[in-house]
């Protein structure tokens, strides 16, 4: 017979313990596997006093039951039942863990019988481990801890789609058709050789040729598998260096367990690979052939909740959603959420309560057309230097489900939206999502969002409003989904707000304006009792940076916020009640009246302080507010409160003039009235020519415009590039 | 009154009727209240459990269930003063007194009605005899020493109550008088040298033990709870090393006899039993719930040794792990989670490389208990756990609460409290020798002549910790190790240290302790109760001694100048 029937061959030459080789291999792996079975059996937790439960019995009939086949294991458990056995999976995981997987299908076999009918045969288990140990680092793992158990934090960043795997195939002769079947594979990315020559010997019939074989499909055994790369975790990089990446395979329910941006920490056996072929033209084709190329195969996966990123949403339990309820119901849920965020950075109130609605956010729309009016909001904070608005971004990032941080200047529009590139496996095109593709369904936090490039910028609008992100590029036209919050910090024009030059301050197109529902303009202002408190609170912060326990009274935790926006924001989306719509109608038209009262008050066309599209913004900060209390209405209250948080954000920023421009803020007039100065000022301003700025403007003030448009039009012609100051600044000069 | 017959005079009388338990907080306590708690529970005895911080909080306690109890369990507390001057109990309430303080106040000793010492008579007590210092206002001043009924009125206070004298002759006044005189002075320096020194006697939960093992209800759990409370005892430094090894040994005796009586049925013996084993094991705290390296680092007995906080002691320590032939990755590794190899014998290749660097004691005489697969635990350990547990500072929780935390950590069916307490005590262990390293460093401790003195500063990472007594003197006693390994002033080692720490800001206050000199062979007398109070009083320092170990007190910030003038004026 074939040598193929015996696979103890393989297990023996691959780990060349002289030991395990013949009988006594046998003996001692059976006894393994007993012990194996033994532990799963028999391993309980608990006391006298409070009873006991068979962990892994119970968990395997449990999993059993539900269709999933796989257990997970505590390196722990198993080495307070027997240390040497813990041992032997450390050292020699891929004989053993074979062992233990056997072992936990007849464990299985013995609690789930009897079975349905149909279901008699015993599925395969999968064993997952998990251990408690201090994880080592990527940069750490020598050739010593080759095919042992390790244990690497890291970030997942980027994931294979999932694909088969044959673990025992099935070979035919195309000489003399004879068939092997079952051949077992080795477990991992290694190669497998078909064998070279076809052994059957027949007597009178032709020799069969070289490389007989080929694979029947049909009756091969497949798992899924998948491929995924870990970056190290950023902490872990010492000064000055590049992250390291490791290859991980995953295979069977591991599959998918993660995606790009999780925070894990894996557990596997470092394998090794022959590397692949590269297509060097001949040159020292011999020279890496003991060369192998490392990669991890993964027995194991936790998702860290804790940090920056994509955390896991995490099943809740049922303790901890009574413990979300209970906070829900809590009369001052909102205050509280409030302050807690970023407990750390002084006052700034209303910012943090905004900052709040815009973490749960509102409730998305699908109307009878299939459209969609997104629920989220989106925040922009305007402001000088040291206000701390990069430490709240941070500090968003960290407590949403899902966040992601780019700055400005650092990011492309397709590195915010998606890019297309070509796998260098394939040579196809493939497409990789952006940051606010990644963001779907949390929040991008873009810090200095001033100091992108414009067209950088452009390229948000469409997933800002209409929350979609559309590719035609080489080939691939799609549409990927961009449901995320954008909160952006931008500085003004001067680096400081300059309260005399009012809207000069901010330099933004008013298309990209008016998709921000609530603007928030943070002045540094000069206040002596001010200053007193907050110095002192920042000392405090630094003094105490060490003694501070965690917690202080009344604060929520962060882990508890991340936990419970997570939970609201799946868990509800109110709607306006009919009395508060009712109430928002008439402040709306309240409000535009009003408005034209100050207009006609202060004698100046000012900004118009709300239109339909903020109109839409305030409904959403009313929905997120009730989401906080897990409410399935938003009440008057909440209306009262989305009004007051707008009324200090956008119209106040409005109000000081610092908007008007924006599309939406201002007159139908004033716009008409631009338009007019610009066309006379083009067609006495010949291109080419210099004028000195001052006798334009005294020019059109005679002619009864008023000068705060004159200076826009200067303005807007000058940023379209028409116009430049010539002989410092004195003389313009019309370029186009 | 010393009880003779704990059983009869105590047990037996407090069985059948309603009491108050006052339980003092420090783990000696908290165990032999559990073991106590155990044997009423086995009886139905009904009491009422409250936890006491110091004097005024014990006369509060007292003045709320006076009314409604007529027996006080009292347990380390009450025995160091005169405790029928402090709470003015009716005649009929009748406390109870299970204390580790000495010197037993003897006023308590003598009063036969209302004051019963549970207090074994064979440790060293050394009250002086009744005639020296108690003598009725009648000429004869021997005979009524047994007699009990007259004594509890009152009429010997010990001082300053004025006596009415017998109008006699004027001579055999005189000669009276000068014999009342020398009598007098004789007994002021018997008291003073009877009082000078504090120090603690056997364990509280010892005591409690034999009770519960003389009426044959001894279990596993309470000689756990006995073992705990008398590790206390050593972890905190109360009791000089002979007494531990003497006190091991007895409770070795009812170890083995626990686990004899096991083994006739060795094989049905499950692993979910308890079971308790002396080890001979190493002076490393909690090493098995961290990694060895952090537990050489944060153990008062290497890191002194090693001089941990100078860069040479790390280099020593890198000298000795590598004499260990730890590979350092593994040492770092959580201790579970080391190669098994390594482990095997881990205990005797530390002690042999720990022997070359001058630790030759570094294995201790303790005990373990394990249940189930996973729970091993070292009595150290659980006494480190149970005290961070007790003086938990982390959330703003009462007294109270986390009396009864700790309390609750104590029993097998509360692993994860068990558990927050050893994360808790990991973290207390860090600051101590955070804070050990930078007063070292820094040079923070002055020598004032008769004693050395440390003050640390308000601000200081983890002072809020240092506001708690026990947390304190784990802090004293390894800074005044660790100083004394570190300095080459030879006068300077065999002094005692005194520390302040700040208590509360707000009102301004100190907590001050003071410890006797650290050596090998000392007895853990400490003078320093006596002199606070002599120093307090003559400088009219605000100050309050309110803690039942003397020599912890609570002083106002800006008196503490003068203070310490009085103090070194008074030891020199």
């Amino acid at each position: 017979m074939s040598g193929f029937d015996d696979p103890g061959v393989y297990y023996s030459d691959s780990f060349g313990g002289g030991e395990s080789i013949g009988d006594e291999g046998v003996v001692k792996r059976s006894q393994i596997k007993k012990r194996f079975r033994e532990f799963l059996r028999q391993f309980r937790v608990g006391t006298d006093r409070t009873g006991f439960t068979y962990k892994y019995r119970d968990e395997l009939k449990r999993h059993y039951t539900l269709g999933e086949y796989w257990i997970e294991l505590e390196m722990e458990d198993l080495a307070s039942f027997d240390e040497d056995l813990s041992d032997c999976l450390y050292k020699l995981p891929t004989e053993n863990l074979p062992l233990l997987e056997e072992a936990a299908q007849e464990v299985a076999d013995e609690v789930t019988r009897p079975r349905p009918v149909g279901e008699e045969t015993v599925q395969d288990i999968q064993v997952m481990l998990k251990s408690d140990a201090h994880p080592s680092n990527i940069r750490n793992l020598k050739s010593e801890q080759v095919s042992r158990l390790v244990k690497i934090p890291g970030i997942i960043i980027s994931s294979t789609a999932v694909r088969a795997k044959a673990t025992r195939v099935c070979l035919q002769c195309r000489g003399c058709r004879s068939v092997i079947s079952n051949i077992p594979l080795p477990p991992g990315l290694q190669g497998y050789a078909l064998p070279r020559k076809c052994n059957t010997e027949q007597a009178g019939s032709v020799k069969c040729p070289v490389d007989p074989y080929f694979i029947i499909p049909d009756r091969c055994l497949c798992v899924d598998f998948q491929t995924q790369r870990l970056q190290e975790a950023p902490d872990a990089v010492p000064h000055g260096e590049m992250p390291r990446h490791m290859q991980l395979y995953c295979d069977r329910y591991l599959c998918d367990r993660v995606v790009p941006g999780n925070r894990v920490t894996v557990m596997g056996i470092y394998s090794i690979k022959k590397v692949a072929q590269t297509k060097s033209k001949g040159r020292d084709m011999g020279a890496g052939v003991g060369i192998r190329l490392a990669y991890l195969r993964v027995v194991g996966i936790e998702v860290d909740t804790e940090g920056a990123g994509r955390g896991a949403a995490g099943s809740v339990s049922p303790q901890e959603e009574e413990e979300l309820r209970s906070l829900a119901s809590s009369p001052s849920v909102y205050e509280s959420l409030a302050s807690s965020l970023a407990p750390s950075i002084y006052g700034s109130d209303d910012l943090k309560k905004a900052i709040a609605c815009l973490l749960f956010g509102g409730s998305r729309k699908r109307l009878p057309d299939g459209l969609t009016r997104r629920g989220d909001i989106n925040l922009l904070m305007l402001g000088d230097p040291g206000t701390a608005k990069s430490q709240l971004l941070k500090f968003v990032e960290r407590c949403s489900p899902i966040g992601v941080y780019t700055s400005g200047k650092g990011s492309s529009a397709a590195g915010l939206t998606a890019s297309v590139l070509r796998d260098p496996h394939t040579r196809g095109f493939i497409m990789e999502g952006g940051a606010m593709v990644l963001a779907d369904g949390g929040v991008v936090c873009i810090d200095e969002f001033d100091k992108m490039r414009e067209d950088d910028r452009v390229a948000i609008h469409e997933a800002m409003e209409q929350q979609t992100i559309s590719i035609a590029k080489a080939g691939i036209t799609t549409t990927l989904n961009s449901r995320c919050s954008v909160l952006a910090a931008a500085n003004s024009v001067f680096g400081r707000w300059d309260d005399t030059k009012g809207e000069d301050n901010i330099d933004f197109m008013p298309t990209i304006l008016s998709r921000f529902d609530m603007i928030f303009i943070i002045k540094d202002h000069h206040d002596q009792q001010r200053d007193m408190t907050m110095a002192r609170h920042v000392m405090n912060v630094h003094l105490s940076a060490q003694t501070q326990m965690e917690g202080v009274e009344g604060e929520i935790p962060l882990a508890t916020i991340k936990k419970y926006i997570a939970y609201c924001r799946t868990k509800c989306g109110p709607r306006l009640s009919a009395a508060a719509a009712e109430k928002l109608k008439n402040r709306y038209v309240l409000m535009r009246s009003g408005a034209r009262e100050h207009e006609r008050e202060t004698d100046r066309r000012a900004s118009i302080p709300i239109t339909v599209r903020q109109l839409e913004a305030v409904v959403r900060i009313a929905e997120s507010l009730a989401k906080m209390k897990l409410q399935p209405i938003a009440g008057e209250e909440e209306v009262d409160e989305a009004l007051r948080l707008f009324q200090v954000s956008t119209l106040d920023a409005a109000l000081s003039g610092s908007l008007s421009g924006v599309e939406g803020f201002t007159t139908q007039e004033d716009q008409e009235m631009i338009s007019r100065i610009e066309k006379q000022l083009k067609r006495r301003f010949a291109i080419g020519s210099q004028v000195s700025e001052h006798s334009i403007i005294q020019d059109f003030t005679k002619q009864k415009y008023p000068e705060h448009a004159i200076h826009k039009v200067l303005h807007l012609m000058m940023r379209r590039g028409e116009l430049q100051h010539r002989m410092q600044r004195k003389v313009l000069y019309r370029v186009k | 009154m010393f009880v003779t017959d704990i059983r009869k005079e105590f047990y037996d009388v407090v069985v059948n009727q309603a009491m108050a338990l006052l339980v003092s907080p420090d783990i000696d306590a908290l165990c032999a209240c559990k073991v106590l708690q155990a044997l009423f529970h086995c009886d139905h005895v009904q009491y009422t459990l409250i936890p006491v911080t110091g004097w005024q909080d014990l006369g509060t306690v007292f003045m709320e269930h006076k009314d409604q109890y007529q027996y006080f369990v009292l347990i380390n507390c009450g025995a160091n003063v005169d405790l029928l001057e402090t709470l003015q109990p009716e005649e009929d309430s009748v406390f109870f007194i299970c204390d580790t303080h000495r010197p037993v106040d003897v006023v308590n000793v003598y009063n036969d009605t209302q004051i019963k010492l549970l207090i074994k008579q064979d440790d060293d007590l050394g009250v002086p005899p009744y005639d020296d210092i108690f003598r009725d206002d009648e000429e004869n001043e021997d005979g009524d020493g047994e007699d009990s009924g007259n004594e509890s009125d009152g009429s010997t206070e010990p001082s300053g109550k004025r006596r009415r004298y017998d109008e006699a002759s004027l001579e055999r006044r005189i000669e009276r008088q000068r014999a009342r005189r020398e009598w007098e002075a004789r007994r002021r320096e018997i008291l003073f040298d009877y009082e000078q020194y504090e120090f603690h006697g056997t364990s509280a939960a010892l005591l409690m033990f034999e009770l519960a093992w003389v009426m044959s209800k001894d279990t596993k759990d309470m000689l756990w709870w006995t073992i705990i409370g008398l590790t206390d005892q050593l972890v905190h430094d109360k009791i000089p090393h002979m007494k531990y090894v003497t006190d091991i040994a007895t409770l070795q005796r009812h170890v083995s006899r626990h686990n004899h009586r096991n083994e006739d049925e060795e094989n049905s013996l499950s692993i979910d039993c308890m079971r308790i084993s002396f080890e001979y094991d190493l002076r490393l705290v909690l090493y098995q719930h961290w990694s060895l390296f952090e537990s050489i680092c944060n153990s008062c007995y290497t890191s002194c040794n090693l001089k941990l906080w100078s860069m040479n002691g790390q280099k020593k320590l890198q000298e000795l792990l590598a004499d260990m032939g730890l590979p350092l990755k593994q040492v770092r590794q959580k201790f579970n989670s080391m190669d098994m190899t390594i482990k095997e014998n881990l205990r005797d290749v530390i002690e042999e490389s720990a022997n070359k660097f001058g630790m030759k004691d570094i294995r201790l005489q303790t005990f373990g208990v394990h249940f189930g697969f996973k729970n091993r635990f070292l009595a150290g350990d659980v006494v480190h756990a149970a005290a961070a547990l007790l003086e938990n500072v982390e959330k703003d929780e009462t007294g109270t609460d986390n009396f009864i935390k700790a309390l609750d950590c104590l029993s097998r069916s509360n692993l994860e409290r068990l558990h927050l307490g050893i994360d808790l005590a990991k973290k207390k262990l860090k600051a101590i020798q955070q804070t050990v390293a930078s007063c070292i460093c820094t040079n923070l401790i002055l020598s004032q002549g008769p004693f050395l003195y440390c003050h640390l500063m308000e601000g200081t990472p983890d002072v809020k910790l240092f506001s708690k007594p026990l947390a304190l003197t784990l802090l004293c006693k390894y800074l005044l190790k660790a100083f004394v390994c570190s300095t080459r002033n030879k006068r300077c080692k065999i002094l005692p240290l005194i520390m302040a720490s700040p208590l509360d800001v707000e009102k301004g206050t100190l907590i001050v302790l003071g410890i006797p000199p650290e050596s090998d062979t000392s007895d853990k007398k400490n003078f320093f109760g006596r002199a606070f109070e002599k120093a307090a009083e003559s400088t009219s320092s605000r100050t309050i001694h309110d803690h039942f170990d003397t020599s912890i007190i609570e002083l106002k910030m800006e008196d503490r100048g003068k203070f310490l003038d009085a103090l070194i004026t008074l030891l020199s």
